[in-house]
């Protein structure tokens, strides 16, 4: 049988998606948009194709979620926490179908895909707002 | 190695992109390599010691809060946890605070260097431990609204540049500490609008030197700076001193007199202890800020008042206005959101020596104490020392080597281990009281210095009357006080609460012996709010004379 997980844990999970995922989508965002689709391109695939690197390996963004998702949305789910979990593995899919394309997108691309980075950023501090006893948004 | 100007930053963070990105935005900042092969960021504590341990090698330390490795990787000397559920758990339960474990080792070897706390957190979290750990918190902010880049930089710079600042303003102390420089910052941004503030803090943190010293000249207003005492003006006199009065106002009133507000016109006018402002006064002091004009007592027509008003209390507003005893609206006039915190010097031990330090350097100032050490010097046998020498307080028997004064008053190393040890409940006023009364009992009393091998006069400071002094200092403090309660019975959470009270209340109506006044006051701190706790009781349906 499963042991209840303790509400550090939950925490400590819910978080792991926010600084790993939520944080790692838009680590180098400037304070105003690039406006120019390159600078975009460059910081996009900064963060997104290099979201970890550790032991000689670099992660994309989507890979990083599905590591921390394997690792903890059993947690989170049983924790109540599946929706919210869901809605930041919406924007990760986005960003999923763009970005293998990303050296040949165009400006609305890139655009659709920085705000899909928006959307995971928020749906992660969401879901840890949530874990941390925040109530329904 | 050579100094960068703009300053020397380990980032410690087991993934290299915050380096990169100070790098990237910050490149006149000097990221400190760490690591065989050297890189430029510490991945785990042991890349960080060496580089930590070496005095004067990094001016500020940049520090993720949760790692992407396990604690046994990122502090080798750990024992792993194992592989079972509790280890599992326990691992899972510490992975979004590592980063204050690396702080509790950089504290053990550099207990003043500038740290910033990064996390994903959307506050900082943990942050008693942090604050404890003196650490300078950065959240990345949320959602679209992020530039977490440009804002960690602007932080890193902000801390850096702290170094440079001088440690005190005048008689005020700033310290080091990462309260205190973020009340420095608050002030420097608040002080020169004319916006009403609010300065919040025990007693003797300095609320009224931070208003005289630091406040007031920094507004640039160039009329006076006006105290009112709030707690020592009797409630009928309020208004007329608040307002002023005129002629024929009341019995006495043989002149007309202008109030406070009049008097600080193009100036400050500082309230202190505010909370015990009466209700009647509290008012009209409401219509001064909102609209600017004050009616004098016995006067119809309103006055045009130019005072920028500083109010400071002891306690806590918030929970005074929502019992009754402050007014809301009031409150709000004062910008409780921008509130200047002083921290109780329990929260900023790190700035004892150099507190300490002012207090001496204060006593040796003063005319007649200085006299009274040289005719003891001489007295003694020491070469007299000239006009204007350096005079020093040492924390420890040790440091006499390295002093290069003629005249040391030595505090033996227990006696400064008390000092960091003691609460301090009455703060920074309590803390230059013992050091003062300290020092004073060396120059007048005493055997006098003893001369050393270098014919310096050493003055011991007496450990034993450190000790009487600090125990002395805890009989005045307040003591946690306790009410014996009967349990309520309830049928709902509600109930219980509301029985509960009841209950605390009759309590309390028994220890202050039926005296309002007496139990405002211990409840609230103060007996400025005896109506409102009358009202309260009156509200539970309880009745003075079934009591009695």
């Amino acid at each position: 049988m499963t042991e209840p997980a303790t509400s550090d844990e939950v925490r400590a999970a819910a978080y792991r998606v926010r600084h790993d995922v939520g944080k790692a989508a838009r680590f180098s965002a400037p304070k105003e948009s690039e406006g120019d689709a390159e600078r975009l391109r460059e910081r996009l695939a900064r963060d997104l194709l290099g979201a970890r690197r550790a032991e000689g390996k670099t992660l994309s963004l989507p890979e990083v979620f599905d590591a921390v998702a394997a690792a903890e949305g059993e947690l989170l789910a049983r924790a109540g926490l599946g929706a919210p979990l869901d809605a930041v593995a919406r924007g990760v899919e986005r960003v999923r179908a763009l970005l293998p394309r990303l050296p040949a997108l165009d400006g609305n691309d890139l655009a659709r895909l920085d705000e899909a980075t928006r959307d995971v950023a928020r749906a992660a501090s969401e879901l840890l707002r949530l874990a941390r006893g925040g109530g329904s948004a | 190695m050579t100094r960068s100007r703009a300053g020397r930053v380990l980032v410690v963070d087991d993934q290299p992109r915050t380096a990169e990105l100070l790098g990237r935005l910050a490149p006149d900042l000097s990221l400190v390599p760490a690591g065989s092969p050297p890189k430029p960021h510490a991945a785990s504590w042991d890349e960080a010691e060496p580089v930590l341990s070496r005095p004067g090698r990094v001016d500020a330390v940049v520090l993720d809060l949760a790692f992407e490795i396990p604690d046994e990787a990122l502090l080798p000397d750990r024992r792993p946890l194992g592989d079972d559920a509790a280890a599992r758990r326990l691992r899972r339960e510490r992975r979004d605070r590592q980063g204050l474990y690396v702080l509790e080792r950089i504290r053990r070897i550099a207990p003043d260097l500038p740290v910033v706390l990064t996390t994903a957190h959307e506050e900082i979290p943990f942050e008693e431990e942090a604050r404890k750990l003196r650490a300078d918190g950065f959240t990345y902010a949320v959602g679209e609204e992020e530039d977490a880049g440009e804002s960690l930089v602007a932080l890193v710079r902000r801390v850096l540049s702290d170094r440079e600042a001088p440690p005190a303003t005048g008689r005020f102390y700033w310290g080091r500490s990462a309260a205190m420089r973020e009340l420095r910052h608050r002030i420097s941004a608040l002080a020169p609008t004319p916006l009403p503030l609010l300065v919040t803090g025990p007693t003797g943190t300095g609320k009224g030197l931070l208003v005289r010293e630091v406040i007031h000249p920094l507004s640039g207003r160039r009329g006076p700076l006006v105290v009112f005492d709030c707690a020592t003006v009797p409630e009928t006199l309020l208004p007329s001193a608040l307002f002023g009065a005129v002629r024929g106002a009341y019995t006495g009133a043989v002149t007309d007199r202008p109030g406070v507000f009049e008097a600080a016109a193009g100036g400050t006018l500082f309230l202190d202890e505010v909370e015990n402002l009466a209700p009647d006064a509290q008012k009209p002091l409401l219509t001064a800020l909102n609209d600017g004009v004050v009616r004098r007592l016995g006067e119809t027509a309103e006055r045009p008042h130019q005072a920028r008003v500083v109010a400071a209390a002891n306690v806590d507003l918030a929970a005074r206005s929502r019992d009754g005893g402050f007014r809301a609206d009031l409150l709000m006039r004062l910008n409780p959101a921008l509130a200047l915190r002083l921290p109780p010097l329990a929260e900023r031990r790190e700035d004892l020596p150099g507190l300490a330090a002012q207090t001496a350097a204060r006593t040796f100032r003063d005319p007649s104490t200085r006299r009274q050490i040289v005719s003891r010097v001489r007295a003694a046998g020491a070469p007299e020392p000239p006009d204007g020498a350096p005079f020093d307080l040492l924390l420890d028997e040790e440091a006499l080597a390295s002093c290069e004064a003629p005249v040391a008053f030595v505090l033996p190393r227990k006696g400064w281990k008390a000092i960091l040890a003691h609460p301090w409940p009455g703060n920074v006023r309590q803390l230059e009281m013992v050091l003062g009364d300290l020092m004073a009992a060396a120059i007048y009393a005493g055997s006098g210095p003893r001369v050393d091998r270098r014919s310096r006069a050493v003055f011991a400071l007496d450990p034993g009357l450190l000790f009487d002094l600090l125990a002395e200092a805890d009989a005045g403090a307040p003591r946690e006080r306790r009410l014996a309660l009967p349990f309520p019975r309830a049928s709902s959470v509600e109930e219980f609460r509301r029985e509960l009270e009841r209950e605390a209340m009759r309590a309390l109506f028994r220890e202050a012996e039926g005296d309002f006044a007496r139990m405002a006051e211990l409840m609230l701190g103060s007996r400025g709010a005896e109506r409102a706790v009358r009202l309260r009781f009156n509200r539970l349906g309880l009745s003075a004379r079934a009591e009695r």
